[in-house]
């Protein structure tokens, strides 16, 4: 059952990627990008991370696309077409590389053994997470709030007309 | 196998995916994308890592991931749209040089 | 204390004269040239009255210290060399006196340096008579020898006599080098150079080594007195004023080898084959030289040859064992030799130095009485006439020769012969006969000023009076000596024959010298060129030499050394520059330029990574992460 899912899942997540990666047209891109996301929230989901399941689905597939879709239709269709689709000579000298880092990596993750569980989880998730947050991980909690601060003030200074 | 070292698998293929698309992108939004994917990627790794293990930590830090990648894709965007402004393209060929 | 300044005499003269010649003037320098040579015949009387009693040394000083042996400057005084020391200041004394009137019209043209040279060389004498050891008597002949050269080369523009100076040099110089070798020897035979020690030690020497010493000192008498083979630069020596050829090769000078072998007599009787040499050589001597007086014309070069053939006569009475008969004609031939060259500087300064020939003079018997009557009583002195000085000491010699062999004794009869016959030759010629100068000559030869008569009388009264002394003389050096009759009375027969002979042809012409001159040509060539002797000096061996030498010069110098150096030269540059081309250009230029367009190359290509495009540098940074990758896993097992 639950390799059925995995799978369904897998497939799903794979098909949208090699849509993000191969897509000419932009837009295609971020619609292809909007169904990564979705088949990562129910990968988290399915993990038991449903806190950060539905983070994800609110900052990404909300924020972010909105954001994407809103700097694409400032350009116009013109200027876009030029610039699409994907550089072939790079793409061939990379694809060993990525081969060459991959294999080991799995190699290594399959073979490796990895740290038995110490902890038994007896709250639910939300208040595992809520309360992790709030206690041991409160300053980069706050750190995290200056961050965005800060990207929201480049963001204003970057965007802005030059008078 | 477990299934989360399955997923484990999943997100290093995310990632080098991710790393692929920046590579051979020509269009500076699609590349924007493709960083994305990488973070997600990431983040899948975490989460799967965080329930193999037991303990929380792992969603943690993936939600901090989160809010970063929130922010650099605003301080990005507004990059491109800069550029755009400057050069009336947007293309990463158009932006080889340093200096005219 | 005395006995220093006999030496020191002569030697303050010379530094006197010679330093502050200019400034005293000729006249003056030659006067203390005379004082110095008179004080010393002076203070040597009593040294010899002293000496013949009891022989005395006197040291000077030690002056080099070789361990084993000191060595020293003494002068040593017994009979033979205290009368010989009298002799030599006395003739010395004369002749000074005499040269200055000869040298008078050269008075004004810094003579003073003449005088010089003469007292020098009366000091140098003297070290040889006096001296205690062989050093000292080395360091008398060496300077002898310089002033030899110094005074025959004295008028030093006229290129013959600065010839015969350096000829005279060169062959007393070989003769000195055997004389040194002897001395050497003697070193290392004895170990040591004192006189008297070596003649205590001589009777345990080895002979035969004794013998090859004694022929390298005989080597330095036959240089010095002029004996055959060296013997051609004393006929030339007669380039030099008259009073040199007086003083040094007549009586002094050429006297010092056979006062040398008289001096070392002992060292040569224990060597008997050394003595057979001298014998031989001082015979040969004595012949050839008479041979040679024959058949020359020149006023000097006669009495000269008459010198060697006098001295060879001495030589050979050494040869046979008779010492004290050669020492004492030593010393009457002192007198009448310089007695005869007085007597024909006389004729030479009347004509004012330009008479060189006696067949350009004749017939000066009325206008020079004097001289005619000291050249007179020279020459018979010279031919062994009684009551002469030289009757006396020629017979001792004839007499010895005739107990040593009998054929000995006719060679010398023979010798003597041909002596009276030629001096008498060159009396006749220059004082009887014609007077050839007439043509050539404006005024009247007038005979000599006093300053000159008066030593020439002086000697010849030596020449007279001294042959009486002998028994006195033989008793000094300890021998006596009989007179044979016989001997006495077949050698002035024999005397008389050869001045008959003289006379007859020169002056009564029974047989004109001119026909005999004529066919006797080739016999009288080789007489007058010493048996071709001086050409073959000459032209065989300085020619010879000279040749050699530029020979040498030309293939060894010039083509092998300058061949070799130029071709060094080539060499050097040819590979200088081969080395250049290959090492320079080729290696280090190449190496260089090539590093620096590598650079250039590696570089232009190596920019071309930096494409500036995004997904590029993206690309190499998975590059990097797969080393880093690869790093890991290495490094992780």
């Amino acid at each position: 059952m639950e390799w059925l899912i995995f799978g369904f899942l897998s497939l799903w997540l794979l098909v949208s990627v090699f849509g993000t990666l191969f897509l000419k047209n932009p837009v295609h891109v971020i619609l292809a990008f909007l169904s990564v996301i979705l088949a990562i929230a129910g990968i988290f989901l399915h993990l038991g991370a449903e806190l950060l399941a539905g983070l994800q689905l609110i900052i990404y597939a909300v924020a972010i696309i909105v954001f994407y879709v809103l700097v694409i239709t400032t350009i116009p269709w013109e200027k876009v077409k030029k610039f699409e689709g994907i550089y072939k000579r790079e793409a061939l000298m990379a694809v060993p590389f990525l081969l060459i880092s991959f294999l080991p990596i799995a190699y290594m993750v399959l073979k490796g053994k990895f740290a038995v569980s110490q902890k038994v989880i007896t709250e639910g998730n939300i208040q595992s997470v809520g309360k992790a947050l709030f206690t041991n991980y409160l300053f980069p909690f706050e750190v995290a709030s200056v961050i965005l601060l800060t990207a929201m003030i480049g963001a204003i200074l970057l965007g802005r007309k030059e008078e | 196998m477990k299934i989360e070292v399955a997923y484990i698998l999943i997100s290093i293929f995310l990632f080098l995916s991710g790393l692929f698309g920046v590579i051979i992108r020509k269009n500076l939004i699609t590349l924007l994308v493709s960083t994305e994917l990488m973070l997600n990627g990431v983040n899948l790794g975490l989460v799967s890592m965080d329930k193999m293990v037991g303990g929380v930590e792992g969603q943690v830090f993936a939600l901090f991931m989160l809010t970063v990648a929130a922010a650099e894709v605003a301080v990005g965007l507004g990059l491109v749209v800069a550029i755009f402004r400057l050069r009336g393209y947007e293309g990463s060929s158009e932006i080889t040089q340093l200096r005219d | 204390m005395e006995a220093l300044l006999i030496i020191l005499f002569p030697f303050t003269a010379f530094l006197l004269v010679g330093l502050f010649g200019r400034r005293l003037g000729d006249l003056t320098s030659a006067i203390i040239a005379v004082l110095g040579s008179a004080l010393s015949f002076l203070f040597s009387i009593p040294a010899l009255l002293k000496a013949l009693n009891s022989p005395f040394s006197v040291k000077l000083y030690d002056f080099i210290s070789l361990g084993s042996y000191t060595l020293t400057l003494g002068l040593y005084f017994d009979p033979l060399s205290a009368i010989t020391t009298s002799l030599v200041c006395l003739v010395s004394t004369m002749i000074f006196i005499y040269s200055i009137g000869y040298m008078e019209n050269l008075f004004g043209q810094w003579t003073y340096k003449f005088y010089a040279y003469l007292s020098f060389f009366l000091f140098s004498m003297l070290l040889i008579v006096l001296s205690d050891n062989l050093l000292g008597m080395f360091f008398g002949w060496e300077g002898v020898g310089l002033a030899s050269y110094l005074l025959i080369g004295y008028f030093h523009q006229q290129k013959y006599a600065t010839n015969s100076a350096l000829e005279a040099f060169v062959m007393n110089r070989i003769g000195d080098w055997l004389f040194l070798f002897g001395i050497f020897s003697i070193f290392y035979l004895f170990g040591n150079l004192n006189l008297l020690d070596i003649f205590s030690k001589v009777k345990e020497i080895d002979p035969n080594l004794l013998g090859l010493a004694v022929l390298l000192l005989f080597g330095g008498a036959v240089g010095k007195s002029g004996q055959v083979p060296l013997h051609t630069w004393l006929p030339n020596a007669m380039a030099g004023p008259t009073p040199v050829s007086a003083l040094l090769h007549s009586s002094t000078m050429v006297a010092a080898g056979v006062y040398m072998v008289a001096r070392l007599y002992p060292v040569f009787e224990s060597a008997p084959q050394g003595l057979k040499v001298v014998a031989l050589i001082g015979g040969l001597t004595a012949l050839f030289a008479s041979l040679a007086a024959t058949s020359h014309t020149d006023i000097k070069k006669i009495i000269a040859f008459s010198t060697m053939s006098q001295l060879g006569l001495m030589f050979l009475a050494l040869g046979i064992g008779d010492k004290n008969s050669a020492m004492f004609h030593l010393t009457t031939h002192a007198f009448f030799k310089a007695l005869l060259f007085l007597s024909a500087g006389s004729i030479i300064h009347a004509f004012h130095h330009h008479a060189r020939d006696i067949y350009g003079v004749g017939g000066l018997k009325k206008n020079m009485p004097i001289t005619y009557a000291t050249f007179f009583v020279g020459a018979l002195a010279l031919a062994g006439i009684f009551p002469f000085a030289g009757f006396w000491s020629k017979d001792l010699i004839i007499a010895s020769s005739y107990e040593a062999d009998f054929g000995l004794g006719v060679f010398v009869s023979f010798v003597s012969f041909l002596t009276a016959y030629y001096i008498f030759r060159e009396g006749f010629v220059m004082f009887y006969g014609p007077e050839r100068h007439k043509g050539h000559f404006e005024e009247e030869p007038h005979e000599a000023p006093s300053v000159m008569l008066v030593p020439m009388v002086v000697l010849a009264i030596g020449s007279t009076v001294v042959g009486f002394f002998e028994g006195w003389y033989m008793t000094a050096l300890k021998d006596h000596k009989e007179m044979h009759l016989n001997i006495a009375i077949s050698s002035v027969v024999i005397a008389l024959l050869g001045i008959g002979l003289a006379y007859l042809v020169f002056v009564k012409r029974v047989l004109d010298p001119e026909k005999l001159y004529q066919s006797l040509k080739p016999v009288h060539t080789t007489f007058k060129e010493q048996f071709f002797t001086e050409r073959l000096y000459h032209k065989g061996l300085a020619r010879g030499y000279m040749d050699l030498s530029r020979g040498l010069f030309l293939v060894g110098d010039r083509f092998l050394i300058d061949g070799f150096i130029n071709l060094l030269n080539f060499l050097y540059f040819r590979v200088v520059k081969f080395l250049w081309i290959k090492l320079d250009i080729y290696t280090v230029d190449l190496f260089v330029n090539g590093v620096a367009k590598f650079s250039f190359r590696f570089g232009r290509r190596a920019s071309l990574i930096q494409t500036g495009l995004l997904n590029n540098y993206v690309a190499f940074l998975l590059f990097g992460l797969v080393v880093l990758l690869g790093i890991i896993i290495y490094f992780m097992g």
